[in-house]
């Protein structure tokens, strides 16, 4: 589903990742994993298209697709999602109207039909039943006055009424007690299905506890240096990250 | 008709040419009146950038104009469906003016008991009795030569009178429909009486029917009695040939409230000026409005509060969107006088600019002489906010579509200060439609 292939990029003309490879198929949870530093939220922000974010060399397809050249919206209609590490607020605007808007968008992107009113109520309500997130959430103007763990919540109903294929989790965790975590990846797993596939993007193995990946990555000075299955990430846990912190880039 | 171009002397030729002819020709003091107001027009001249009330606004397009004194031809429309509305029909009283003309037929007949409107010309051919003491000069008036030239060539206008203790069940709706003709002036004179206890809302509709460039200099001159409450709205939609200048000012007595609201897409140069006395203990005032200009509009909202008295209390809420080379200017003043302890006094403005090119000036200013008062001010102009548009094309939204709805959730805002449900839904339609017609 996704393949990045020697992937360079720079922000702001510094050079972050120097080469990058990795594979995501259809109903698989990768995790990726790494020091403060080492291109982690770079990988994130290149995948949906930020701005100021430029691909210096190699190439990131989806679906059979460069995507490389596609604005954010475009990538979205694709079928990726990225979670934000800090979910923006949009004061005046509120999360059904936000909801609707994106999620027409991405429909009219692939030439499906819009909802309609009824439909999109029916849809959205079966979502926040699915994850417990109550109705009066969507009445408010988009994470305005959340909480941290809120913001992620909403986030992670955007990602269920949105339905992408690849859901990009960038530093989910980050700013989350453990409660508000455990609700997020409950979340998290409730979307995970056959036909769709997560990237986790942590720096702490205990989000991994709870959305356990089929595969683990280290990434270090713009690199993934090993790969390894869920228990590479127990080792991490134990040992940190020193024995890739001498490595050359 | 001659046309004449519009520098000072094409306006003092305007006057020398119809003083015979202007209502009222024949009443003493009027003439009186209005040779004294094109007298003081000559001596001020039209506003230049050198008077520091007009420091940012240029009236030098103007003047390249030629304009003519509104005709007094009967108008062309058979009813009064063809006119624009703003509230549903039924849910308002309207009036209608055409040019600057009060048209009768094509006006509501059926005014609540208790509401007395007249227009000016029928007031002054009865004799303009009880005209003389509402259109007193105003002070500073020689800091306002367009207040003058509006005295001295005023030919129409209206006067609203609400009796003592009436609440006035529907708004009353006031089109002022123009550009009937290339190159015309109007100079409407208003004026709103609202007597003690009682209620009303006033929604100005100013608008036209077609791209021709006319020059409408109006002015109203407002009382609020104790206790009284005026909503007046203002929506300014005309084409964006037109000069629209207008100078309001309002007087405030005991435990009354004027309540404003403007809302600004229309013309090539609009000035909007409100000047609001708080005579008396626990008078206040709102002064809110949005504005959008694109192209090369400019768009000057001015204000000036004078707190005369204790507990007085005025708020301001005025939000702005530019786009092309559109200029925008705000100017307001808060004046606490010695008397006024216990004043409150909050202002605020904030622009968002859409394009390089787009330009805001701001002049807030607060001269406070009491000691014991709340006053705050601030302005703000910048930018969307690039982190936000990011998050929401993330979700799937075009640039243009996450700009619409970030710029909808700011102007909505300010919106919300609009008591009247059904014109509050339909300024927030207006603010879509503009954002669809102007995506920058």
């Amino acid at each position: 589903m996704l393949e990045i292939k020697n992937l360079h990029a720079e922000v702001d003309g510094k050079s972050i990742l120097k080469g990058i490879d990795l594979n995501i198929n259809k109903g698989e949870v990768h995790a990726i994993m790494g020091p403060n530093g080492s291109g982690k939220s770079t990988l994130a922000n290149v995948l949906a298209g930020r701005d100021d974010y430029d691909i210096t060399e190699g190439s990131v397809s989806f679906d059979g697709k460069d995507i490389s050249e596609l604005e954010p919206e475009e990538r979205a209609g694709e079928g990726i999602f990225l979670a934000f590490q800090y979910p923006v607020e949009i004061p005046g605007v509120t999360n059904t109207t936000f909801l609707k808007e994106a999620l027409n968008a991405q429909r009219k992107y692939r030439g499906e039909e819009e909802l309609g009113g009824m439909e999109f109520v029916k849809l959205i309500r079966s979502k926040t039943k699915e994850l417990g997130i109550k109705d009066d959430m969507l009445k408010r103007a988009v994470n305005v006055g959340f909480s941290g763990g809120e913001k992620k919540r909403n986030d992670i109903l955007q990602m269920a009424v949105l339905n992408p294929k690849l859901a990009v989790l960038d530093e989910t965790d980050s700013g989350l007690d453990i409660d508000a975590l455990k609700i997020v990846a409950e979340g998290v797993n409730k979307l995970r299905a056959e036909n769709n596939a997560i990237l986790v993007i942590t720096h702490y193995q205990r989000l991994l506890n709870y959305i356990v990946p089929d595969k683990v990555h280290v990434l270090a000075h713009g690199k993934i240096q090993r790969t390894g299955g869920k228990e590479l990430a127990l080792e991490l846990e134990e040992k940190g990250y020193a024995g890739y912190s001498g490595e050359a880039a | 008709m001659v046309t004449l171009s519009s520098d000072k002397e094409a306006f003092i030729a305007q006057y020398d040419q119809s003083k015979d002819h202007l209502p009222g020709s024949d009443i003493a003091w009027l003439a009186e009146l209005r040779a004294k107001n094109i007298a003081l027009f000559e001596e001020v001249g039209l506003p230049t950038g050198k008077t520091e009330l007009w420091k940012f606004t240029n009236l030098n397009p103007l003047k390249k104009q030629a304009f003519s004194p509104p005709s007094l031809e009967e108008t062309i429309f058979a009813n009064s469906n063809e006119l624009p509305r703003l509230l549903e029909e039924g849910s308002s009283h309207r009036l209608v003016f055409i040019d600057g003309h009060y048209s009768a037929d094509l006006s509501d007949d059926k005014l609540p008991s208790g509401v007395s409107l007249q227009s000016l010309s029928s007031v002054i051919s009865a004799g303009a009795i009880g005209l003389e003491a509402s259109i007193v000069p105003r002070e500073r008036q020689e800091e306002q030569p367009l207040v003058a030239l509006n005295t001295a060539l005023m030919s129409d206008g209206y006067v609203l009178n609400i009796s003592k203790d009436v609440s006035v069940d529907r708004p009353i709706e006031i089109l002022h429909f123009g550009g009937g003709k290339a190159e015309q002036s109007y100079h409407n004179r208003n004026v709103i009486s609202v007597a003690s206890g009682s209620k009303v809302t006033i929604i100005e509709n100013v608008t036209d029917r077609n791209d021709n460039v006319y020059f409408s200099n109006s002015v109203t001159e407002v009382s609020v009695g104790e206790n009284a409450t005026l909503h007046h709205y203002r929506v300014q939609a005309s084409n964006k040939a037109a000069f629209l200048v207008s100078s309001t000012e309002a007087v405030v007595n005991k435990g009354a409230s004027y309540d404003s609201f403007l809302l600004n897409t229309g013309a090539r140069l609009s000035r909007t000026e409100t000047n609001v006395s708080l005579i008396a203990e626990n008078s206040s005032c709102h002064l809110n409005g949005a504005y959008m200009g694109t192209d090369d509009q400019h768009c000057d909202i001015t204000t000036r509060v004078d707190h005369k008295s204790p507990h007085t209390t005025c708020d301001e809420v005025i939000k702005g969107v530019l786009g092309g080379k559109a200029r925008g200017v705000f100017q307001g003043k808060i004046i606490v006088h010695e008397l006024a302890q216990k004043t409150v006094g909050n202002q605020s403005h904030r622009a968002m600019l859409l394009s390089e090119r787009a330009e805001v000036d701001v002049k807030p200013e607060l001269e406070i002489f009491a000691d014991d008062v709340i006053c705050s001010h601030g302005c703000t102009s910048g930018q969307i906010d690039k982190e936000q548009l990011f998050y929401l094309r993330s979700r799937g939204l075009s640039t243009d579509q996450a700009q619409a709805l970030l710029v909808n959730a700011f102007l909505a805002e300010a919106v919300d200060a609009v008591q009247n449900e059904g014109l509050k839904d339909l300024l927030l339609v207006r603010i879509s439609d503009w954002l669809e017609q102007n995506p920058n």
